[in-house]
């Protein structure tokens, strides 16, 4: 691949700036997730850290390595043949894998030569089976919530442990822990990448959905730091989505369901954030900077979802998010049906979080005094003791019946927001009350 | 100015020898500086070509070579890493050259030394 005769680094607009753009923009953290799909696949899940290793190591090889020389033809080619002469080096001095290292180096090597050789879209076909059997070990069922979502931001995104620990508001060593549980797991277990029968096929969808829909809402309202949209989140969950979706097996009603309320969701992005990062309710949204595209892409997902006598939760929220996505002014919301949906969805998957919004809908549709019976029925005040959505939603109902009880309310919203940009916007509202 | 006038300059890349491990997510961070830095170089005709070294190395001395050692970086802070050869219309156009180089800001350094012709 070192060619000698080949120019080092060609200026603009040779084929090594265009490697670069491809080469920036989170492309390692993908190459990463792809590497360790194919390796593991290679090696075994048991040897999920070993091929961790090498990846981690091969990307940095490349980075001292292509500045100097440009980015290659192949890249991944490049890393691959780079992971597997580390991984062989291992296994070699490492007794622990040297009864296996001749079966190992053989293995890689067949891939590492394909990857050179192969056309593009074969050995892109590779990558995406890779993946989806990745997908499939991370969120098996042997694994804990926590241990499966760290796994797909780890091996899958291609995130560091520090980013996992802000994205989900713990300490890094507890990342860690839940990485170094998980890959034991995966050892003690002999959990291998082979996909699993056609009969726990759905059920391992079902596991696999509920975490990306964790992982798409941890971006979409983050739980921590400053920023209140994790974008990345978002789209790393609706990248590994449309991997899913695009194997016929997984993709079920539900997988369609979840890719239309995630292309809703996305869609408001533009208009969801001031220019200062503060967020903009769905009520003073310009609706004119929702992203058309992704709104007409849900849609096609929703009508698609409609397959089969099923109706999950991510219909029910999609069928929620298509409602405000079509109407045309927040006035002109048929708020009448959004509150069917979330009374189905409060049976079908009950949470304060629904309860909530049921009664915010019903105090559009009909009056803030009704809003406020269905809050403080359906929701145990016991069980929200923290959740500050509760209490700003309760606020802004009581206020609306002109209760004095709705000031002090908003006091202790503002109190428990664990966000800044949270906080002040609560503190705008207060401020609008006590001036009117 | 002219190719005519410009001289070849080597860069010469040193590091820390116990320089921090970098996290993966500022792998991405540093690898786009020192590529931009290269194409850049190599955008107006400056780069010409170079190359990383690993860590591992024996040093040959003696008359007759007879003694190995591993390395020079026994006694050394400092691990050669990579090399540049650029070319400048003089040395201090070859320093300030070596004055964008990413890895200044992690502890690197960079020695310029002007590649003798006549």
């Amino acid at each position: 691949m070192n060619n000698p005769g080949s120019p080092p680094i060609p200026a603009p607009p040779g084929p090594s700036s265009d490697g670069t753009r491809r080469v920036l923009d989170h492309w390692f953290r993908h190459e990463y997730g792809r590497l360790v799909a194919i390796l593991t696949r290679q090696l075994g899940a048991a040897r999920l850290g070993l091929a961790e290793d090498v990846v981690q190591d091969a990307l940095l090889r490349a980075s001292q390595v292509w500045p100097y020389r440009g980015v290659p033809p192949n890249p991944t080619a490049w890393l691959l043949v780079t992971a597997r002469n580390r991984a062989r080096d291992i296994c070699r001095r490492d007794s622990r894998w040297s009864a296996a290292v001749d079966q190992i180096t053989h293995t890689i090597e067949s891939t590492a030569t394909q990857a050179c050789e192969q056309e593009a879209a074969t050995f892109a076909h590779e990558i995406r089976d890779a993946e989806l059997r990745m997908m499939m070990v991370c969120c098996h069922p042997r694994l804990s919530t926590d241990g499966q979502l760290a796994l797909i931001l780890k091996t899958l995104a291609g995130f560091g442990e520090q980013e996992i620990a802000a994205a989900f508001l713990v300490k890094r060593e507890t990342v860690a822990k839940r990485l170094v549980r998980a890959r034991r797991t995966l050892r003690d277990e002999r959990i291998e990448t082979d996909l699993p029968p056609d009969a726990e096929l759905p059920g391992r969808v079902k596991t696999i959905l509920h975490a990306l829909y964790l992982l798409f809402n941890e971006g979409y309202k983050a739980s921590t730091g400053e920023v209140i949209i994790r974008a990345e989140l978002c789209r790393e969950a609706d990248r590994l989505l449309a991997q899913l979706q695009a194997w016929p097996p997984a993709d079920l009603p539900e997988t369609q369901a979840m890719a239309a309320l995630f292309a809703f969701h996305q869609a408001r992005f533009p208009a969801r954030l001031d220019e200062a990062g503060q967020p903009i309710l769905l009520a003073e949204q310009n609706r004119s900077r929702w992203d058309r595209t992704l709104l007409r892409r849900g849609m096609a997902c929703l009508a698609r979802s409609a397959a089969g006598d099923q109706v999950s939760r991510y219909h029910l929220e999609a069928g929620i998010a298509a409602c405000h996505s079509l109407a045309p002014s927040y006035e002109k919301t048929d708020w009448n049906r959004i509150i069917d949906l979330y009374a189905r969805l409060e049976k079908l998957a009950p949470s304060p979080a629904v309860s909530i919004n049921r009664a915010l809908a019903l105090a559009e549709a009909t009056n803030d005094r009704a809003g406020l019976e269905h809050l403080t029925t359906a929701v145990d005040e016991r069980q929200v003791a923290d959740y500050h959505l509760y209490f700003s939603a309760k606020a802004k109902l009581l206020h609306g019946i002109g209760s004095p009880e709705a000031l002090p309310t908003l006091e202790h919203a503002i109190a428990l927001a664990p966000l800044s940009v949270e906080k002040e916007q609560l503190q705008g509202l207060r401020e609008r009350w006590e001036q009117t | 100015m002219s190719e005519n006038n410009l001289s070849q300059y080597l860069l010469i890349f040193r590091e820390n020898e116990d320089a921090p491990d970098i996290a993966p997510e500022e792998m991405e961070a540093i690898f786009a500086t020192w590529m931009a830095w290269a194409e850049r170089l190599g955008a107006v005709g400056k780069y010409d070509g170079g190359n990383p070294l690993t860590e591992q190395g024996k040093v040959v001395r003696g008359a007759s070579g007879e003694s190995i050692t591993d390395g020079p970086f026994v006694e050394a802070k400092e691990v050669l890493c990579g090399y540049f050869l650029v070319k400048a219309a003089d040395l201090e156009e070859a320093c300030t050259i070596a004055k964008d180089c990413p890895g200044l800001p992690r502890g690197m350094s960079v020695e310029v030394r002007p590649i003798m012709v006549h």
